[in-house]
């Protein structure tokens, strides 16, 4: 536990006027959470960020280990706004060792224009929630290896085809 | 409902993006040209068989009548829904709500509809789109044969 975290845990909430606990901790199931961010656009303390490692693009969602007493309505609507019922708020002892712990996730590449655009978990969990005729096209590859972007364009290109042939015919 | 588009018409004027943009503050609508020889608006298809209402953990998005319908309270901005739509046409980033075309149900016909100055957008069933494109298609061949047949008399 850093100075700094102890002071802030001193200065403010209601919990600070007790030396022990209990304590509110976040608690989050590293195999249910996906990498979304449906928390972390609900809750700030939460962040989100993309880094490079040697594996490849990365997300990396940093939650903070314990909250404040007055928190505690946060604590619900974090269990409640997870996709996968990956969060759980609960009352522990002892304050967590880390002020925050970090989840990273690999994320999945555009085939078309290499953006980064989804963890592999969060396209694993749309796969199995689709069913396998609307996953493939027939002939061509698999829009969901497309980012959103190049979905739109690969859609453009496809119902444009016919009429950009016949506009190409009458000029000549 | 939904919003048809005759490819033939479009002239990538992007009368549509403003309108929508002025109706919702963000545009659902997006027009861009292909290859030069073609320009194509793309929003929400409004699927029979919506894979973003099928990935929603909350049913913020749900399949009513013919209608891909959107509650806002209940999003979650989970993103889910963006990275499920086979078009890419449900956009968000974390600032802002996830942008789905609604079919504007305060109005009769949606402002891109109205605004479109060559009337390329056609709000109605999948019958009244239908007939209307093959009317159009039927007078465009009448054209072209009325012109060459001009062309030899001439």
């Amino acid at each position: 536990m850093t100075d700094a975290y102890a002071d802030a845990k001193a200065k403010t909430g209601p919990s600070s006027s007790r030396d022990s606990g209990p304590w509110r901790v976040l608690l989050v199931d590293e195999d249910k959470c996906i990498g979304c961010r449906a928390c972390s656009n609900l809750w700030r303390e939460i962040s989100c960020a993309l880094s490079f490692s040697e594996a490849g693009p990365e997300r990396t969602i940093k939650f903070p280990a314990a909250f404040e007493e007055f928190e505690a309505r946060i604590g619900e609507a974090l269990a409640e706004v997870c996709p996968t019922g990956a969060i759980s708020a609960a009352l522990a002892d002892d304050l967590p060792e880390e002020e925050s712990f970090a989840l990273t996730f690999r994320l999945a590449r555009c085939r078309r224009c290499r953006t980064p655009f989804a963890t592999e978990k969060e396209m694993d969990y749309i796969r199995d929630r689709l069913p396998e005729e609307i996953q493939a096209r027939s002939s061509a590859a698999s829009w969901m290896e497309l980012c959103p972007s190049c979905r739109r364009s690969a859609e453009r290109d496809a119902v444009s085809r016919e009429l950009i042939v016949a506009r190409s015919w009458a000029r000549r | 409902m939904e919003i048809y588009v005759d490819l033939e018409r479009c002239i990538f004027c992007r009368a549509c993006e403003v309108a929508c943009e002025r109706e919702h503050g963000e545009s659902r609508i997006s027009v861009e040209a292909v290859k030069d020889r073609a320009s194509v608006p793309v929003s929400c298809h409004h699927c029979e068989v919506a894979p973003c209402a099928m990935v929603c953990p909350t049913g913020a998005l749900s399949q009513e009548g013919g209608e891909v319908a959107f509650d806002v309270g209940l999003c979650t901005r989970c993103g889910l829904c963006v990275i499920a739509c086979p078009f890419g046409a449900a956009e968000f980033d974390p600032v802002s709500m996830v942008q789905k075309c609604d079919l504007c149900p305060d109005w009769d016909v949606p402002p891109c509809v109205l605004t479109c100055p060559t009337e390329a957008l056609i709000f109605g069933d999948r019958d009244l789109a239908t007939v209307e494109m093959r009317r159009r298609a039927a007078s465009r061949i009448a054209q072209s044969y009325a012109s060459a047949v001009g062309r030899e008399r001439a």
